[in-house]
């Protein structure tokens, strides 16, 4: 049952992202990668990270897409002429090639470690090893976050606008 | 049970699926979305790993993925955004200024 | 016994340098008092130079009473600042060390130097560089400080070094004349070559063996033979190079003669007081070292022909700077000799007695200069005698010094290294001769230098030359040389008194025993005799030279262009310095042409190779460099596919 759920849900996974890949639309695209990231967070459900699947929908789907979709919608792309053309598209179809070969050939000839100890992790496990191993690298990432809002604000700001400063210093 | 390499393949094949994406797209928001992509089959990997394994440090991992994505969709964004506004366009043949 | 104060000997005077040269005095002074007829500020400054070394020269009064209340063998000061190299076997400290050696030598420096300082405030009297001279005359002094009272070789070469430079800059000192500019290169470079030499000779001791840089380590080990005594022989060779360039010795002297570019004074202080002692004293102080060695007959033999040597140069100069200037080369070369025979504190004395009277003569010779508004040939002047009286006094003393004129200090010191050198082991009777030769000579040209300057008539246009006397500050500094000069003999009268070899008996007897062996050579009569002969040629000597030179100089040009032969090379001082220029120069001057055309066509063409061959590749690669995302996206991915490939063969890691 588990395994026929795992293909099932693999198969959306990968239909979902050749969507993504292959169509010109940009909207169309980002609702379609919201349909793959639902489908990868089934895929982390049924390997038995709940938790990661939670974060998965809420993180990717709440946030990061919402923002992207949002930038789509500000910029007006969706009634924009799609771009024509590809740019790399035979050599990245290629080089694809290559290194799903490679990779998947890796994966399969890797030795079976499997189960003896393995299985799915424990939350609790999760969350004390976050507030102890990983402390540093966890406290680390606020700073990671704090620098992308302050980046992304001076990036983002219009250069036309004055800013607060100068309009305080006006007569 | 799900066997790992299964799992491996699946990731390598979203991975793919990534640069293809990466390289026949044109539209900056567009290769932003396939890098998510492959961030995401790295995730999967991660994973698979950690089941395989039954160590926290595989889920770890994705944990962090997670959190840098946001932090780099939101400065892609941003960046987006400005080259909107100084170029009217967003093809990414049309940003060639550091050529040698 | 330690004594801290010995630092400021040293000290004060680089304190003087840097008030005077760092500090603008002459603003201090016109915000301090405002004196109207002093605009310049020059008479603080000539008080602040002044002061910074007649205080060590009380202090080294001081240090020299002190170590007379001591025992004679354990006549010692010393004052240490702590470690400035310590380096696993070699330690080398900051440390001061006055024995009765440097103390005589200490006396000499500061308190010449003093005299000089005093005059040069009346001959520098307007001089723009005002300022600056009085800051070198003082770092030039504290140099010598530094080279004579250091414990160590060390720092010995660190003043050895420090008067170098200062020389250079007082030759140097108007800088703007090419000429003079040229002759403080040339001593300067002359002085490179010597002190490469002491370099050599300092680590080769090291290399050798002796463990320390101490200077009484090196010849407490020199006599205990635990320094290979070929690599001993060798150091002190080159150590002797050394002190051949600093003191003039053949075949370095060349830069002496023209280190009169400078201001007069400064040549009194580099000819008398500093500098060209400094080899002198790096011999004594290194005796048992030296003696040791077995060079002493190279030294001996140096000197000798030195002393010679310049003395017939000197003979045929026409300015009156040159003459001395030569004079002093050759007077070294007694010293050496003396030196070089095992008369370590004949050498001494008569080093002592050189610093009064030569400095006196070199004064002398800045007073009538100055007197003659700056004009130096001797045929041009001429019956000075009564127009600056005080001058010619004086002179004529130390003149009649340095020639050797009996009773006067110069007579008792030359004739004793001539003794010494008579009844010692290496070649007596030709190195008695060749100074005997030279002491004739040398008293001839005195001799001729008074007539030419002093005696028979002006040679000059009275109308346009005002002949004065010179101010007080110069002429008190000739008076006390003056007396200086007679007095000085009473440091050595034979059989009545020895009063500085007794002194200095402690630290040269060891060596003087190893150099002459313990019995005494030669006997009374033999000093006797030697006595008269060396007073009847100073005398005789003298006398020649004044009468030959006195009469008119119309004829006096007749008889040179008759012994054209003879004295065209005495006036080119047989022709060295073109002889160098062929032999020396010249060729390296070639060599120069051959590398700058190395550097141009090779190592240039090389370089520009090169950069060439990187330009014209970075033309072609740069175009991978498109600029298009995708592109570099594409190289990525090749990448990161090639590593996967790598990984998969080698297994993963």
């Amino acid at each position: 049952m588990t395994l026929a759920l795992f293909y099932l849900f693999g198969a959306g996974v990968l239909a979902a992202a050749a969507n993504v890949v292959f169509r010109r639309d940009a909207v169309h695209a980002a609702i379609w990668l919201v349909v793959c990231f639902f489908f990868l967070s089934g895929e982390y459900l049924l390997l038995g990270f709940p938790f990661l699947a939670a974060i998965q929908v809420l993180v990717y789907v709440g946030a990061i897409m919402v923002l992207i979709l949002f930038v789509i919608m500000l910029l007006d792309l969706h009634g924009l002429q799609p771009l024509q053309g590809r740019a790399r598209g035979a050599a990245g179809a290629g080089m694809a090639a290559v290194i799903f070969a490679l990779a998947a050939t890796a994966a399969l000839a890797a030795p079976a470690v499997e189960q003896a100890q393995g299985g799915p992790v424990p939350l609790t496990a999760l969350v004390d090893a976050l507030f102890t191993d990983y402390l540093l690298p966890f406290e680390l990432t606020s700073v990671v976050l704090l620098a992308a809002i302050i980046g992304a604000l001076t990036l983002g700001r219009s250069p036309a606008a004055p800013s607060p400063v100068q309009e305080r210093d006006l007569p | 049970m799900i066997p790992t390499s299964h799992a491996l393949v699946l990731a390598a094949l979203l991975f793919a699926l990534g640069v293809i994406g990466f390289l026949r797209q044109r539209n900056v928001i567009m290769l932003l979305m396939c890098v998510e992509l492959m961030l995401n089959s790295a995730n999967l990997v991660f994973l698979a790993a950690a089941r395989a394994h039954g160590k926290v440090d595989g889920v770890m991992m994705p944990l962090f993925l997670v959190v840098v994505a946001a932090a780099e969709a939101a400065v892609g964004l941003a960046l987006v955004i400005t080259l909107f506004r100084k170029r009217g366009s967003l093809d990414i043949e049309d940003f060639k200024g550091l050529r040698g | 016994m330690e004594a801290p104060w010995l630092w400021l000997i040293t000290l004060l005077p680089f304190l003087g340098a840097a008030v005077n040269g760092l500090l603008h005095a002459r603003v201090l002074l016109a915000r301090a008092a405002g004196v109207a007829d002093d605009p310049a500020g020059e008479r603080l400054v000539a008080w602040i130079g002044t002061l910074a070394v007649a205080v060590p020269f009380a202090l080294s009064v001081l240090a020299f009473v002190r170590l007379q209340g001591m025992e004679p063998d354990a006549r010692l000061l010393t004052a240490s600042l702590g470690d400035w190299i310590h380096s696993g076997t070699l330690r080398v400290g900051w440390a001061l060390a006055i024995d009765p050696l440097n103390s005589v030598l200490l006396l000499v420096v500061t308190g010449v130097g003093a005299l000089i300082h005093v005059y040069s405030a009346g001959y520098m009297h307007g001089d723009p560089g005002y300022r600056r001279y009085f800051a070198y005359l003082n770092l030039f002094v504290g140099m010598m400080l530094m080279l004579v009272a250091s414990d160590s070789l060390l720092g010995l070469f660190l003043g050895w070094e420090g008067v170098g430079l200062c020389s250079y800059l007082l030759i140097g000192f108007w800088y703007a004349d090419g000429e003079k500019s040229d002759a403080a290169r040339k001593a300067f470079l002359v002085n490179r070559i010597g002190d490469f030499g002491f370099l050599i000779g300092g680590f080769l001791l090291f290399w050798g063996d002796a463990g320390t840089l101490q200077l009484d380590g090196l010849n407490a080990a020199a006599s205990a033979g635990t320094i290979d005594p070929g690599t001993l022989r060798l150091a002190a060779l080159f150590l002797f190079l050394g002190c051949c360039g600093k003191s003039a010795q053949i075949p370095l002297y060349v830069w002496l003669p023209d280190a009169m570019a400078g201001p007069t004074p400064v040549s009194a202080l580099i000819h008398a007081a500093t500098m060209v002692t400094a080899g002198i004293y790096l011999v004594a102080r290194l005796g048992v070292l030296f003696a040791v060695s077995g060079i002493l007959p190279v030294i001996a033999i140096v000197g000798a022909l030195t002393a010679l040597f310049a003395a017939t140069i000197g003979l045929a100069q026409r300015d009156i700077k040159k003459v001395l200037a030569y004079s002093t080369v050759s007077q070294l070369g007694y010293m050496f000799l003396g030196l070089g025979v095992g008369a370590y504190s004949a050498a001494v004395f008569h080093l002592v007695t050189h610093a009064f009277f030569k400095a006196l003569l070199f004064l002398g010779a800045g007073s009538v200069i100055h007197a003659m508004h700056h004009r130096q040939d001797m045929l041009e002047m001429g019956g000075l005698r009564s127009r600056i009286p005080t001058t010619y006094r004086t002179m004529l003393v130390g003149a009649l010094a340095l020639a050797g004129v009996p009773l006067l200090s110069g007579f008792f010191s030359k004739d004793e290294i001539l003794f010494l050198a008579a009844s010692g082991d290496t070649a007596p009777w030709l190195l008695y001769l060749m100074g005997l030769g030279g002491a004739a000579l040398t008293a001839v040209y005195t001799g001729r230098l008074l007539a030419l300057t002093f005696f028979g008539k002006p040679r000059f246009d009275e109308a346009e030359v005002h002949v004065h006397e010179s101010p007080r500050s110069m002429t008190v500094p000739l008076q006390v040389l003056a007396v200086l000069s007679v007095a000085g003999g009473l440091l050595g009268i034979p059989f009545v008194m020895h009063p500085l070899a007794t002194w200095l008996e402690p630290v040269v007897g060891e060596a003087t025993a190893i150099a002459r062996g313990a019995e005494h050579h030669g006997s009374h009569a033999l000093e006797i005799a030697l006595l008269i002969v060396g007073g009847a040629v100073g005398i005789g000597g003298l006398v020649f030279g004044l009468r030959r030179w006195q009469g008119d100089p119309a004829a006096e040009k007749a008889r040179m262009d008759r012994l054209e032969g003879i004295w065209r090379p005495l006036a080119n001082a047989w022709f060295v310095d073109q002889a160098y220029e062929r032999v020396l120069l010249a060729p390296l001057r070639g060599l120069r042409a051959l590398c700058a055309g190395f550097d141009v066509f090779v190592i240039d063409g090389a370089v520009n190779a090169a950069a060439g061959a990187g330009r014209a590749i970075g033309e072609r690669v740069r175009k991978v460099q498109s600029g298009a995302t995708s592109e570099y996206a594409l190289w990525f991915g090749l990448g990161a596919a090639l590593l996967l490939l790598i990984f998969w063969i080698g297994g993963t890691p």
